[in-house]
């Protein structure tokens, strides 16, 4: 198929796709944004009791390079582990996603950001935490993972994770 | 009314957002069996585009607060919805300013 066709082949795909339901469904075919967006909720991620299977499924890899260009704001000490506020922010540029993680949590990854090109790379956002436990921030960046992490001491832990 | 709250301050072309959602966040229960009720996705739309797109599990707190920032002008609209593990969803609109 030549480079045209592809286009015009692509065009219907995505008319067709818009005519089905909308923008989402565009997105959960991965036309829109297509390097970015994963197509739907990552049940294997989130609910894995696996740190390193989790990581592989969402990000493709668990293994990261510390940097000091992820600023990780989070509680020395968390009285309540059921709302403990974690903050993330990065300067490393071309930033695909966000991911928090916990490592004594049962299920140790609390949440996975997509980011579009208009988003900044900063979130904050309250996680719970079963347990004394260090809390890590994972940056894509460039098809990259960076991170940085902290210990959380947790007076009384939360049940959810 | 939605379940979803959102501030929004616009600054130098850049919204920075702040979202509380009323919802319980119950976690599963393995040993009762119970599937529990959780929010599962997060997406904020800016001017129809996916800012965010949050992938969330029971350990995000209940009455989830999220905060997050992206380019907008004044006038876009702010769109913010979720699924939910029993496929519960709600959406929450608001005009840029």
């Amino acid at each position: 198929m030549n480079p045209q066709q592809v286009d015009t082949q692509r065009r219907k795909v995505l008319s067709g796709a818009l005519a089905l339901g909308g923008i989402s469904t565009a997105i959960g075919l991965g036309i829109l944004a297509p390097s970015r967006a994963l197509a739907k909720w990552q049940e294997q991620a989130i609910m894995t009791t696996s740190l390193e299977e989790g990581l592989s499924q969402a990000l493709g890899g668990s293994s990261y390079q510390e940097s000091d260009k992820v600023q990780l704001d989070a509680p020395e000490v968390a009285e309540n582990g059921e709302t403990v506020p974690v903050s993330v922010e990065t300067s490393l540029p071309n930033v695909e996603s966000i991911t928090l993680y916990v490592t004594e949590n049962n299920a140790p990854i609390s949440a996975v950001f997509e980011l579009g090109s208009r988003a900044r790379p900063s979130i904050s956002q309250r996680i719970q935490m079963a347990d004394t436990s260090e809390v890590v921030a994972l940056v894509k960046s460039d098809g990259k993972l960076y991170g940085t992490s902290r210990q959380v001491q947790v007076t009384v832990g939360g049940c959810g994770g | 009314m939605s379940s979803i709250r959102a501030r929004a301050t616009l600054t130098d072309g850049v919204a920075e957002v702040r979202a509380l959602i009323s919802h319980p966040m119950d976690p599963p229960d393995e040993e009762s069996g119970d599937p529990g009720h959780f929010i599962q996705e997060v997406t904020a739309e800016i001017g129809g585009e996916t800012v965010l797109h949050a992938h969330w599990g029971p350990s995000i707190s209940p009455n989830p607060l999220v905060e997050f920032s992206a380019e907008a002008e004044s006038g876009e609209t702010l769109r913010i919805s979720y699924t939910d593990s029993q496929g519960g969803t709600d959406s929450y609109e608001m005009e840029l300013s």
